[in-house]
């Protein structure tokens, strides 16, 4: 197996995780370690992974807790039921590692024009880090 | 507290540790319980791709079909391919068989 990838996240990453229900924060979290950062670009082939173009993805996470740890091929232990998780983690595959950039929690605050700024957004995180460089 | 690692453009940056730990402050007895559960369920999934892996690769370089493989260890053609999808959790039995078959040991690390 390949080895995975190294992770960076940004604060904004994390205030926006925090903000989540605590079981969406591990289910998220666990797919981000096992999933995103075990899989690597190679997600890229995958539903997992949506381009956003200029290197930034959306790691997509939909559907009931029970069918997303399915789909992850997960066993799910029996508390967590069908509750429902929409999150859109924004990140990119740099040289440093996966880039953890936003987490957005799209059953709260929907698609549409708040997901498009927080797209904007994630861009602007990105530019900044790679000028940083 | 957070020991941030600035870029020169001053990003705050957490490594995986960092974040863990900030994200894992306001956990609750119970939330820390429901974690342990989950994990344990995510590393047992990366048991059985590993399992799915060696078996893969193990194969190929024996270059032998799955139904050959399966006559050798005495299980079924579909049984083969569901553990090279990752999908079975066959018993310890049958993963020495399946992996002695292709040449390979089994490795138990309690860490």
């Amino acid at each position: 197996m390949p080895e995975p990838y190294s992770a960076k996240y940004t604060s904004e990453y994390l205030r926006q995780e925090q903000d989540i229900p605590v079981l969406i924060q591990q289910v998220v979290r666990l797919l981000v370690l096992n999933i995103l950062i075990g899989g690597g670009p190679a997600l890229a082939k995958t539903p997992w992974l949506k381009p956003l173009g200029q290197g930034l993805w959306e790691f997509r996470i939909g559907g009931s807790v029970h069918s997303v740890l399915k789909r992850a091929g997960v066993e799910n232990p029996s508390r967590l039921g069908n509750q429902k998780i929409l999150i859109r983690v924004f990140c990119a595959f740099e040289e440093e590692g996966v880039l953890l950039i936003g987490c957005y929690n799209k059953l709260r605050f929907g698609g549409g024009r708040p997901q498009s700024l927080a797209i904007t957004r994630a861009r602007k995180v990105l530019l900044t880090f790679r000028e940083g460089r | 507290m957070i020991s941030y690692m600035n870029t020169k453009n001053s990003l705050d940056l957490l490594t995986q540790d960092e974040h863990d730990r900030e994200l894992m402050a306001n956990w609750s007895p119970e939330d820390y319980a429901a974690n342990r559960a989950l994990t344990l369920a995510f590393e047992e999934r990366a048991q059985r791709l590993a399992l799915a892996n060696a078996v893969k690769r193990g194969r190929s370089s024996l270059q032998i079909s799955q139904r050959a493989l399966a006559k050798l260890v005495g299980i079924s053609t579909r049984d083969v391919c569901h553990i090279e999808q990752g999908k079975a959790n066959p018993t310890l039995t049958t993963q020495v068989k399946l992996l002695s078959a292709l040449g390979l040991t089994l490795a138990i690390e309690a860490k």
